[in-house]
């Protein structure tokens, strides 16, 4: 099932404007009990307003480091530029001034979060967790809205049941309406299909990418099984890992030139 | 759906968003109401033994105190030895703020009297004690204080007299053997039994002094009570003695050795005469003696007449004090103020000093026995009008004090000069009344000595706090009391004991509660760690991620509390109808006020929003990227 059957290409032909940007961005991780010391390399990365980036790795690669990142949940070591938007919003400032009220506030109102198993909170019905951004922004509920959106992605009979009650697919479809309910510039998915089978993770995949072009909302989705977004994304970010012999490991994140029409 | 969220909206701050920290807590509560509920009974588990143990110790202390309050017997303070305390003692300790009620005694001797129906044989020994309006005693256990002619019985003389309210019994006072007085008594009241153990009998005030009198071997005139009269002794202030030839140096010097007199010298006939308006021969030698506190008695005057027996002296004792007569004729009523003279010689010394011939009998420094009437006389000065009156009433001493009462004297002659001449035995009279109670007796026509105070006392301390005070302010005062102090003691000892126990218990409880409270929330935030984390990563203030455990451990608390306060009004209710012996009507074993209840309830949800305090803080702290990591 598709979440929009209408999609409009009008994002694709605008010129396209950042929703994030990252310039020679490092992260250092210091050596844990069980880690070896890690770092991430980020030379150049973009995201457009409207686009559908994909990043792509095996686990222990950086990508959750870079998604920490990207959620602005983690703090850069270093980089040339970090910016949110047209006209950019620069974090690296935010993030020197240890500002974690406006970066709350950021991820409240610019960011729809959609988790491995939706994220879900198991307190609250369907409908509550939908409404919660709003809530979170101090919003009004609007309660028709959710109603019209979840009938579009058949939940709507699911709304007053508490999210323990649903199938992984509907939790992960109520869990994408919450994301975006709240109209957010940046639709962040990590491992959106890691709970459910492969049919249903590449409708899953569609619909992201139906959501992306619709909306004009910029969607980052993060995921270990390239084959899910080759040819549908607009760009994807590999890593390539350096074991280096000074017991540093360094990962370096870098567009993957991928052939767009190769069928899935 | 459009674009991007404009930067002008990133800090909404409506009413909304403060409530929803609140609003996630309680629904997380109410979605794991297992939890919940156990959480809740944990703290109603801790706080309704508390709650038991504070009504316990609350209820039994006041119930314990409320019959010592109410019980005037535990107030009570009785002197243990018997000493005189006069009017002005009684009215001091009646306005003192701790005391609630005093009534004078009568000696114990004097306490005894018999008790009997009318025409029976069986008669019984009851106690007296005086009683007057307001006495607790009698108010506080079911009488009414006794009017004249009345008796209140304690229940035990009730019970041995098969006596109830109402009945007139006889009263059969004692004196000598076969000497016995009788009065008829009417029964107003009985007291309850916890007000005397003994046989009692309470009567007006004014009988009890009459029977003390009666015992005393006094007449009672108003009762119809024979006996004797206690007649007023004459005391000085001052002796004039008069000789026809100055005494040695060493004999002057004796009249101030032992003789109660402190003072004396020769002096100038013509201060004597300025003195006593006295005009006496140049041969006369005259000396003054004075005491320099108090007054001296008839002995003291028998002393220094018997150092100066042989030598022809003249005694002249005098007193210090105020006169006025008043006249009262077919002309009118005059009065004047006089100054008196006490002059009663030997007729041959006075021929010799000239001095004015006195037609009462000369004052005899052994003999105490003198009629009042051959004294009730006095020689007025001739330049004071008082028409053709026949007798002038004299009053003596501080007058703008009221005097002595008005002494009628017969006129027995006008005299020169303006000095109103009595006999020295009268002077000495109505000069003891400066001292002592002297009251002028019509009936007898002559001077009584009054009572000069009451052997002791029945004493009630306002609480039973003041007990312990009073009786040490009385002990300072050199009046050994008998209270209840050891019960009194007992109670304040209980209640300290018992506040021991309950703060050890309630220490332990609420130690223990908190910690409970600490580990469940602790252990809540830490379970929900996913949960809290994804919230934060969706941008929740960290004031809403502080207020989710705070609002659950005082949202728990406060149903714990109420959970607590049910259980305990059930268990007090149990308590208190099953254990009712032993308590006074109106009390309860267990009782908490409504005060401590709300102020329990008040700490026991700080005490739990203090506990989740640290779970708040744990709860601002959890990582964001905990959501993104933890699948």
């Amino acid at each position: 099932m598709h979440i929009l059957d209408t999609p409009e290409p009008a994002a694709r032909t605008r010129s396209p404007a950042a929703a994030l940007t990252l310039r020679r961005l490092v992260k250092r991780l210091g050596a844990g009990r069980s880690t070896t010391a890690f770092e991430l390399h980020v030379p150049q990365f973009d995201a457009h307003r409207g686009e559908f980036v994909a990043i792509v790795g095996e686990s222990g690669c950086g990508k959750s480091t870079l998604l920490d990142i990207l959620a602005l949940v983690s703090r850069p070591t270093a980089s040339d530029a970090f910016t949110l938007g047209d006209p950019p919003c620069d974090l690296r400032r935010i993030w020197g001034a240890r500002d974690h009220g406006r970066l709350a506030r950021l991820r409240a109102a610019r960011f729809g979060y959609v988790l491995q198993t939706g994220g879900l909170l198991p307190f609250l019905t369907v409908e509550d967790n939908i409404l919660l951004p709003l809530r979170i922004l101090g919003l009004p509920p609007d309660r028709a809205r959710v109603r019209e959106m979840a009938a579009r992605f058949g939940i709507d009979r699911e709304l007053a049941k508490m999210p323990q009650t649903l199938s992984g697919g509907e939790r992960q479809r109520a869990a994408i309406l919450r994301a975006l309910v709240h109209d957010p510039a940046i639709f962040l998915a990590d491992e959106p299909t890691a709970a459910v089978d492969r049919a249903r993770a590449v409708r899953i995949v569609a619909d992201i990418e139906g959501l992306a072009r619709a909306s004009g909302t910029t969607v980052v989705m993060v995921t270990h099984d390239i084959e899910l977004v080759r040819g549908r994304a607009d760009r994807i970010y590999g890593f390539t890992v350096d074991a280096g012999g000074d017991g540093v490991v360094r990962s370096r994140c870098a567009r993957v030139e991928a052939p767009a029409d190769r069928p899935s | 759906m459009t674009g991007a969220v404009g930067i002008g909206t990133l800090t909404p701050r409506g009413k909304r968003a403060w409530l929803l920290g609140p609003a996630l807590a309680l629904a997380d509560l109410r979605h794991e109401w297992v939890l919940t509920a156990c959480m809740t009974l944990a703290v109603a588990a801790v706080m309704t033994p508390i709650l038991l143990l504070l009504g316990l110790k609350h209820g039994t202390v006041e119930a314990y105190r409320t019959r010592l309050v109410q019980d005037p017997a535990f107030r009570g303070l009785e002197p243990l030895r018997s000493r005189e305390y006069d009017a002005r003692w009684f009215e001091r300790m009646a306005q003192r703020p701790d005391v609630a009620y005093v009534v004078p005694n009568i000696l114990r001797g004097a306490s005894s009297v018999l008790l009997g129906r009318p025409g029976l044989e069986r008669q019984e020994f009851v106690d007296l004690l005086p009683t007057t309006a307001n006495d607790p005693l009698i108010a506080a256990n079911g009488a009414r204080p006794p009017a004249e002619g009345e008796g209140v019985l304690s229940f035990a003389a009730a019970e041995k007299l098969r006596a109830a309210a109402g009945d007139v019994l006889e009263m059969v006072i004692e004196r000598r053997a076969g000497e016995t007085v009788r009065a008829a008594l009417t029964v107003a009241g009985v007291l309850d039994p916890r007000a005397d153990p003994i046989e009692r009998l309470y009567v007006p005030f004014a009988l009890a002094e009459d029977i003390e009198t009666f015992r005393e071997g006094k007449a009672v005139p108003q009762r119809g009570w024979t006996g004797t009269t206690p007649v007023p002794y004459p005391s000085f202030d001052r002796a004039y003695l008069l000789l026809p030839a100055p005494l040695s140096p060493a004999d002057e010097a004796r009249l101030t050795l032992g003789t109660g007199f402190t003072e004396g010298g020769r002096i100038d006939r013509a201060e004597l005469a300025a003195e006593l308006g006295l005009t006496v021969p140049a041969t006369e030698a005259v000396y003054r003696l004075r005491v320099a506190a108090g007054a001296v008695q008839r002995s003291s005057l028998g002393t220094v007449a018997d150092q100066l027996r042989g030598r022809g002296a003249l005694i002249l004792p005098q007193a210090d004090g105020a006169a006025e007569i008043t006249a009262t004729s077919a002309a009118g009523s005059h009065r004047h103020p006089v100054a008196v003279v006490g002059l009663s010689p030997d007729p041959e010394p006075a021929e010799r000093a000239g001095l004015p011939a006195t037609p009462w009998p000369a004052f005899s420094s052994r003999n105490a026995e003198v009629s009042f009437p051959s004294i009730a006389q006095a020689l007025v000065p001739s330049e004071l009008d008082i028409g053709d009156a026949g007798t002038v009433e004299l009053r003596f001493g501080n007058l703008s004090a009221g005097g002595s009462a008005g002494v009628p004297l017969r006129v027995a002659g006008r005299i020169d000069g303006d000095r109103l001449i009595v006999p020295a035995d009268l002077l000495g009279m109505l000069r003891t009344g400066v001292d002592r109670r002297v009251v002028y007796d019509p009936e007898r026509r002559g001077l009584v000595l009054a009572k000069a105070g009451n052997r002791g006392f029945r004493l009630y301390a306002a609480t039973i706090d003041d007990v312990e005070p009073l009786h040490r302010a009385l002990l300072e005062e050199g009046i050994d009391t008998v209270a209840q102090l050891g019960e009194i003691r007992k109670v304040a000892m209980l209640d300290r004991g018992l506040t021991r126990l309950f703060w050890l218990v309630a220490v332990v409880g609420i130690a223990g509660g908190i910690a409970a409270m600490v580990s469940s929330l602790y252990a809540s935030v830490q379970r929900k760690r996913k949960d809290l984390g994804m919230m934060r990563l969706m941008g929740m203030r960290q004031g809403a991620m502080f207020c989710f455990p705070m609002c659950q451990g005082v949202g728990i608390a406060g149903m714990g509390a109420a959970l607590a306060l049910g259980a305990f009004l059930a268990l007090a209710h149990v308590i208190n109808t099953s254990f009712t012996l032993g308590l006074p009507p109106g009390s309860s074993l267990c009782h908490l006020p409504a005060g401590h209840l709300a102020l329990a309830s008040v700490i026991t949800v700080t005490v739990a929003a203090a506990s989740s305090f640290v779970a708040g803080l744990f709860a601002i702290r959890i990582d964001p990227a905990v959501a993104l990591r933890e699948a």
